[in-house]
This record gives structure tokens, sequence and C-alpha cells, in this order.
């Protein structure tokens, strides 16, 4: 779990409870400065002086002096709209290449009241902060007193590997827009960018692997073998559930069997491919596939190698493989 | 860049605020101005919203079309006015101006400007009037266009119509103490800066700078306020209270003006007796330069200064409510010794007022000696059945003959410019006076009130040994209008009283006490409110124990007050705590506060059971409490069992743990 970050404030419990468990949270400055339009406001403001000023007029400066006491008021509760929140980062779901992460953002708000028009935006240094930025994409968050709500982030993600949370701007300009207040938040889960599926669509040939004799090794799903232990990556509907419910643990039913297919893929069957990333696309394509057509299928690339078995967590273990290529 | 589509509903309140900001320049502007800006506002909020969207994607015609529009407001405005500078004029293109921004708006900025403008029209407002009544309607005008831009802010419509008001509303609450320093501490300057336009002040009533038959009784028409007073000791009788305004020399047998050959003699010497009298005069804005003060001045305020008749008058024209310190004498002697202008004093244009010189004469033969003539003049004018009225007959002919001889019926305009006539025939140098006589106690805050139609005119002549003297023709005729005031003298029709208040005498008197209180927090206002200049803010700071005098010494009280009041307002903000709405948990909140104070704090992971559990260990005299109160809350909580509110309310009311376990 990554840190959480309480922005300026120190939770405090009205009931008087010593607390919740801070140990975790650790407090972020907020930052205010006036907004483009406040300064135009802080302007026209000075103009308004100028003639309450020269036809010393008594409701001219009452007015010009309102909008002052306005634009004050305005940016305490600019920095309030932020006080209090309470941000801690998930692991995003992984995508493919080319899709866009998602990366979950949490906000809690137990300590503040309603927080209004929230925005989340990636951080832009400060070398580009002149720069038109039309690509940033900006959240927009509404959280109620003692809610909690999880944004989504995105991340257009460009290639295969593992993409590090943005460094985000936490904003509001709430409520009169004259001032901005902000924070910074690094989410700590990274997003796992599987390689973009592609290639050739055929699979390689079968492999049927006749080395029967070493019967722990090889499954198949004609005869019901026994009993073995879990194993992280193993398929769910083959765990005895009923076994489970007697609190045995859980077990995995085994099957022999000669006629379970089994499909390796390796580096060989790529090797018409020299591009390394393409090569793990068609990998990736191919896993896909298997997983769908319900095949036993095995990933051997260098470093990696997983024994044949299918399903969801099986999928999910040999694209992370895949991912992780190189790294 | 995500485009922040500007929605009808983001520009309803704007456009709302804009147009009520103009709507009291809409009468003072010519007609097509207000609505061209009308009809541009409904446009706003009428057409498809996609319609400005599509506007940006043909800009050069837009701009273009905009540009055309633009110049025809302009020369429109030209072709009003017939100059595009001046107050009025900057005014209308303001109204028109902020009509085509709204029009146009489809942006994050047009919104912004928009409301800017709106802001500006709120201020221009001020400079045609300043009362309670304005200051109030624009608060709420203020409001509608702060909760338009909280509603622009409000990207995830977590507002309601009614809340988005209430925030504007509160915002402009906690802005309102920052005010007030700013109000007070803000270092006040004379205006102005740089020339004002000169339509800046719009004429208005009161008294000019050439009389007639029928401009004073006409000012009697107007309720309307001339000046307030207040004396520092007690008011003095009413008939002594001669406010002194412009002098007439010249006359062309029917209009009095100050003449153009004036000499630049120094003010002539002036000699006191008696008590001096000290007085605030407080002036509504007359757009003259007249200071009306009691006959006769001793003290005048700084930037005044007299004319060689004893006209005091201000350097600047009085465009804003003023308050000018003054002192006065009611015995005085003026030019006794000195003879200049008396030849002014005497001219009467060749060939007129026959009857008048002839009956001049007859008393000059008659009587010889000035003092005489005088005393001849004023019984005879006692002895003619002369009349009193706002409404007399028309004069056809010599106004001043057909006067004295013929119709007999006169305001003091009248008697005023026919007695000098007749002065001057008679060979006494004599001008006429113009000014205010007496005025209306106002019991409540104890001033005095002068209105227009207390406005007077009487008669000074040159008297050897005497100097200039006053004869008020008007006193001889109707000695009740100077004894007891305008208010007495005249019938009820002319005063402001509702109809058929005058028959019951309670009702009258509430009336009045109402109209008098009225008017005392009008007086207020314009003391303390508009007329906090330097002088008053020197005076006030005084009182407040702050003996800053200086811009510098009054800027860092501003600022030290500034943050503390900035830091105090803070405070409040960031205390509120978000409130807990469900009765079972505020109670069982407090149950779990009279726990911690015995030293046993509920973590955040625990469960009320849990706690329960874990607290009736540690204190087993409590258990049967603690788990009584437990069960309940539970029970209401998660059983949804509503009943027992009340039990677990009075269960932990009566809950009082003692500190250590017994």
């Amino acid at each position: 779990m990554s840190t959480k970050v309480v922005l300026e404030k120190l939770p405090a419990d009205p009931a008087g409870r010593t607390g919740y468990q801070l140990e975790r949270i650790k407090r972020n400055r907020v930052y205010i400065f006036p907004t483009i339009q406040g300064l135009i406001y802080g302007l026209m403001l000075i103009v308004m002086l100028l003639g309450a000023i020269n036809y010393n007029n008594s409701m001219a400066y009452m007015l010009c002096f309102l909008l002052t006491s306005l634009g004050l008021v305005c940016m305490l509760h600019t920095y309030k709209n932020l006080r209090g929140l309470i941000i801690s980062s998930a692991r995003p779901k992984a995508v493919f290449a080319g899709q866009q992460a998602l990366f979950p953002i949490k906000l809690d708000n137990r300590l503040g009241l309603e927080k209004f028009s929230v925005q989340l935006q990636q951080w832009e240094s400060r070398k580009n902060f002149f720069k038109k930025r039309n690509d940033v994409k900006k959240v927009f968050i509404g959280i109620g007193s003692g809610q909690q709500t999880t944004s989504y982030y995105p991340i257009q993600t460009q290639r295969r590997g593992i993409l590090a949370g943005k460094r985000l701007k936490i904003s509001t300009d709430f409520p009169l827009g004259l001032f901005v207040a902000w924070s910074y938040f690094e989410p700590e889960a990274d997003c796992l960018v599987y390689p973009k599926p592609q290639g050739q669509k055929k699979l390689p040939s079968y492999t049927l692997k006749d080395d029967d004799m070493d019967f722990g090794s090889q499954t198949g799903t004609d005869d019901f073998a026994g009993f073995r232990k879990y194993k992280p990556g193993d398929p769910i509907h083959s765990i005895t559930w009923k076994a489970f419910a007697k609190e045995q643990g859980l077990l995995v039913k085994q099957f022999s069997g000669k006629g379970s297919k089994t499909l390796i893929l390796n580096w060989e069957s790529v090797s018409h491919i020299n591009d390394i990333e393409s090569r793990l696309s068609q990998l990736c394509y191919w896993v896909l596939l298997a997983e769908q057509a319900s095949l036993h299928y095995g990933l051997e690339i260098p470093n990696v190698s997983l024994e044949p078995g299918r399903g969801m967590n099986h999928k999910e273990l040999c694209l992370e493989a895949l991912t992780k290529y190189g790294n | 860049m995500i485009r922040q589509e500007l929605t009808i509903n983001k520009v309803i309140w704007l456009s709302i605020g804009v147009a009520l900001a103009s709507f009291p320049h809409w009468q003072r502007l010519p007609i097509w101005i207000p609505v061209s800006h009308i009809i541009l506002l409904a446009a706003r909020l009428y057409i498809p919203y996609q319609l400005p969207a599509l506007w940006s994607q043909r800009k050069g015609t837009i701009n273009i079309i905009r540009l055309v529009l633009m110049f025809a407001g302009v020369a429109g405005v030209y072709g009003s006015y017939g100059t595009l500078t001046g107050r009025d004029v900057g005014i209308a293109l303001l109204v028109l101006l902020a009509g085509f921004k709204i029009f146009e708006s489809n942006s994050k900025r047009d919104f912004y400007i928009s409301t800017y403008l709106g802001y500006f029209l709120i201020i221009t407002n001020f400079f045609y009037t300043q009362t309670i009544p304005t200051a109030t309607y624009m608060m709420f005008v203020i409001i509608i266009m702060t909760a338009g831009l909280i509603d622009f802010n409000d990207t995830e419509h977590q507002l309601t119509l009614l809340k988005r008001f209430k925030l504007s509303t509160t915002l402009l609450i906690q802005a309102v103490p920052i005010l007030l320093v700013l109000f007070i501490l803000f270092p006040r300057v004379n205006g102005p800066l740089w020339g004002m336009p000169k339509d800046a002040f719009t004429t208005t009533t009161g008294i000019t700078d050439e009389m007639s038959p029928g401009t004073i009784s006409q000012l009697v028409q107007s309720n309307e306020v001339a000046f307030r007073v207040s004396f520092e000791n007690e008011i003095p009788r009413l008939s002594k209270l001669y406010w002194r305004g412009p002098v007439f020399w010249h006359t062309d047998g029917r209009k009095w003006t100050s003449g153009s050959n004036k000499s630049d003699h120094p003010p002539s010497l002036i000699e006191f007796t008696g008590e001096e009298i000290h007085y605030d005069v407080t002036m509504e804005p007359s757009n003259k330069k007249w200071l009306f003060g009691l006959e006769m001045v001793s003290k005048r305020p700084d930037k005044t200064y007299f004319t060689n008749d004893y006209q005091l008058k201000t350097r600047e024209s009085i465009v804003a409510r003023q308050v000018f310190k003054l002192s006065s004498y009611s015995s005085f002697s003026i030019n006794k010794d000195e003879f200049f202008d008396l030849g002014r004093g005497l001219e009467l244009p060749e060939s007129t007022h026959p009857k008048t010189r002839e009956l001049a004469s007859k008393l000059r033969d008659e009587f010889q000696e000035p003092t005489l003539i005088v005393q001849a003049a004023l019984e005879w004018l006692k002895k003619q059945a002369f009349v009193y009225t706002l409404t007399p007959a028309l004069t056809i002919g010599d106004s001043v003959d057909e006067f004295l001889f013929n119709t007999r019926q006169g305001f003091c305009e009248h008697y005023a410019s026919a007695f000098t006539v007749l002065m001057r025939a008679a060979g006494i140098p004599a001008r006429v006076v113009a000014g205010y006589q007496g005025g209306e106690v106002n019991p409540i805050g104890n001033y005095l009130i002068v209105r227009q139609h207390d406005a007077h005119a009487w008669t000074e002549i040159w008297l050897d040994d005497q100097g200039w003297v006053r004869i008020d023709p008007t006193s001889i005729i109707a000695p009740i209008r100077v004894n007891e005031g305008m208010n007495n003298a005249l019938p009820d029709a002319i005063i402001d009283i509702p109809l058929g208040l005058d028959k019951n005498a309670t009702a009258f008197r509430l009336w009045q006490r109402l109209r008098n209180t009225v008017d005392m927090v009008n007086y207020q206002w314009a003391q303390w409110v508009l007329g906090y200049g330097p002088e008053k803010q020197k005076l006030f700071l005084k009182y407040l124990g702050i003996y800053v005098i200086d811009w510098k010494g009054l800027t860092v009280y501003l600022f030290v007050l500034l943050g503390i009041i900035v830091a105090a307002i803070a405070v409040v903000i960031f205390k509120k705590t978000p409130k807990i709405t469900e009765p079972a948990r505020k109670y069982y909140d407090s149950f779990c506060k009279k726990m911690a104070k015995t030293g046993l704090a509920r973590k955040s992971y625990e469960g009320p059971i849990d706690f329960a559990q874990r607290a009736s260990t540690d204190r087993q005299d409590l258990e049967s409490e603690i788990k009584n109160i437990t069960n309940l809350y539970v029970q209401i909580r998660y059983c949804s069992d509503h009943n027992k509110l009340l039990q677990l309310k009075a269960a932990i009311k009566l809950f009082t743990p003692a500190k250590e376990k017994i």
C-alpha cells in the first residue's frame, strides 16, 4: 500500500478518539496564488480605487473595498477547499500498450467539509509552464463531507513496460476562480503495460510433450489423478471448493492423460521476427489466443519459464513476464 | 485545453446581474442603448449555446461583424451625445459593451471579463446616487454576480441554486469585517486626481446665480434637503437663521444677476459683536460653489473664500455631500467706513418702473434721512394689502410696478426685488441677497434640516454709520414665514404630508417622527459614510484613540489590522468541522468523548462492540452502562430500530463515569 498524504491539516477526531492511524500519513503543503482572472480582478480593483479617489465617492470606495475583501475571503475558501483531503493511490489495472492507463487516486474527505471541483492534472515542469498545454487532462472531482471517492487519472501509454505514476498536481480554484490552491501528489503504484497484442493469428504448432513418465509435472484433463496443494497460477475452476469448505485448505484436482494439448510459446517460435518488441507483441497475442482457445500453454523466454497452465491468473503471469522482459 | 463551454445555465446569472447593475442607468440613457443591451443579453440566453462555439470556427468573418457592430455602437453613441467624452457617454458605452461582451461570450475569459464589466456598471451607479436604497440594491446585485461566479466554478454541480446564493452571501458577510477595516483605515486623500468630466454632476435644484420672479417660489415646491446643520450649542431662534448665498447687484427690470462689472476690491471690513456660534454645515451636492453660512460667517473653512460682498464660496463646486466647519456671529456690521461699489447699488435700468420711482421720490422728498425713508417704505408695504403667496397673479409689463401697485401678490423674491428697486430709486444703495431662511429642527439627532423650500431672498441696504444692513421685506408682510418657518407660512399642500394625516394629531405626530428618524439615518449616513473624507477620518481615528496622522503610519495600522482580521476569519472558516447529521451518531460521539475523558479512547479501527468489550474489561464498574448504551446504539444504527433513540439519548445523558476506577 502506498503512503497516504494529507493536505496541510493534521487530523483531529471530533469525537476525541486518539486519532486515526496516522503513522502512514504524510503531510503535504498547499500552495496558493492568484489565477490570471484573479490578477485581472486585482487590476480592476486598482482602477476602481483610482476612480473612487478621483470622484471622492464613498460608495465607490465601499464597493472597491468590498470586492477586495471578497477576494481575500475567497482566498481562504480556496485554501479550505483542499485542506484536510487525504490522498492515496492504488495499483492501476494493467493495460496493453496504446491503451489508457487509469491510475486510481483515492480522495478521502473524512476530515473536512464538502470539497468542490477539485482538479487532478499531471504536473508540468516549470520549463513548460508557459507552453500551451493542449494534451494535459484535467479530472474534476467533487467530494461530500466525510465521503471517499476514487478517481481515475488517465495516462496514455505508448510502449510496453512498467509505467510509473506521474507526479500529479491536485488543485482547485473554487469558489470564485480568483485564486488557485494546489499541492503535489506522487502515486506510488506502477502500472503494468502489456505489449500490444499483434502479429500472426496462427498459433505455432502444438507440441505434445510425451515425457509422461514424469507424472508430477504432467497435467491433463482426462483422468482424475488426485489432489495437490494450490499454487498461484492454477486455474480457479480446478480448485476443489468442497475441500476448502471442509477447511482442508486450497486443493487442486489433478488429472492425468496423454490427450492434453500443450503449447509452449518460446523464443524460437518468434525467431523469425527481428525486433524484440514485435516478438513480445506476437507472444502476447498468442497468449491471449491460447487462453481463448482453452489450451494449456507455457511460456519460455530468456530468464523466465512458466509451466504450462491456463486460466486468468496464468494468463496474467505470462503477460507480466512478457512485460517485464529485459527489466 | 479542454474548452470550457459556457452553457446558458452558466451565463444566466451573469446576464441577470449585469442587467440589474445597468438597470438604474436605463432612464438616463437614450432609449436605444438599454434596448440593445437587453436584446443582446436575451439573444445570448435564447440562442443555442453551440452558436458561440461555431463562431470560433469562423473567426475571420465574425471578427469583421464584431468590428462593424462595435463601430455602429460607438457611432450611435456619438450620434446621441455629439461627443465621445464625459461621464454619461462613458456609461452609455459601458452598457453597450457589457451587452456585446455577454453576447459573444463563449470562454472562461469572456465570462470573467463580462463579470468585471458588471462590477464596473455597479460602481458607475454611485456617481449618480449614493443613497441607502441604492447601496442595498447594489448589494443584491453583487450577491447575484458572485453566485454566478460560484456557479461557473462549481464544475461538478454540487450546489443547488439556493446553496449557491447562500455561499455567495456567506462570502460577502465574511468580507464585511475586512471591508470595515479598509474603509476606516485606508488613507484618504482629497480628490480629484485628475480632471473630472464636465458632466460629472448633473444639475440639481437649488439657488442659482440669477433670480427672477418665480425662481424661488419654484424651489419652494421641492422638499429636497439643501443642507443640514448641527450646532455645537443650542440651535438659535429660527428668525435669526439667514443662510447667505448669492448676492445680486444687477437688474434688467425683471431678472437679477450678480452683474458683470464687479470690482476687485478686497472683502470689506466686518465687525462682530455678541456671541460666536459654532456649527457644521453638511452640504448636499449642489454643483454650485456657494457655501451657505449663517449671517455673518466669522471663520471660514479651508478651500473657501469670501467675495467682497461676503458670499462664501468654495473653490470647487460642491459635487458630493461635504461637511464644513463654520463659525458665525449674528450681530455684525459690514463696510461701515468704505464706500466702494456703492454706485453699483444704485443702478436701475433706464426708463423702467415709473410708478416705483414716483413713490421713491415722494418718500425721499418727505423724509430726507435714509433711515426714515426705509422705515416709511416698510410702513407703506405694511399698510397696503399685500398677500404672501406661492402662486401670485401673473405680472404683465413692468413686473415691479405691476407687483407694487396692482397685483400685490408675491413671494419673497417679489418683495426683495421690489423693495431693492424702491430703495435704489430713493437713492439708497441696495442689493438683493438670496439664500435660505430658517430650517426644520430634527429633534431626533438634534440638528437642523434646511430644505429647498426654505429658499429665501431679502434686501441689503447701505446706510451711513451702519454699513450694509439686512432688510427683509417679507418679514413685514408675513412675519410668520420668518418666525415660524416655511411650513407654517404656507398651506399644507406644499409640504408633503400624506392626505388626511393633518386631521389626526396622533397620526400626524407619528408620521413626523418617522420622517425625522428617516432623515436622521440619512443624515448620519451622509455625515459618516458618504462624507468620510480625510477630515472625518482624522476625527474618527482620534475618537478611536489612534493619533497617527500621516498616511504612512495609517498604512502600517491598516496592514497590521488587516492581518489580524484575515487571520481571525481564517480561524472561523477553518474551524468548521463537518456536521454529523445523524442523531444516533451524535449521541454516541458524546458518549465516546465522555469515555475518552476517563482515559479510555475509542481507536479508529474499533467498532462499537469491540470498544465496549475493551472498555468494560478495563472499567468493570461501568460495564452495565457501557453495554446498555452500546446495545442501544447498535440496534439503532445497524437494525434501524429508531424508536430507541430517546432511550439512547437519556442513557448517555445519565452516563457520568468517574475519572478513576473506584
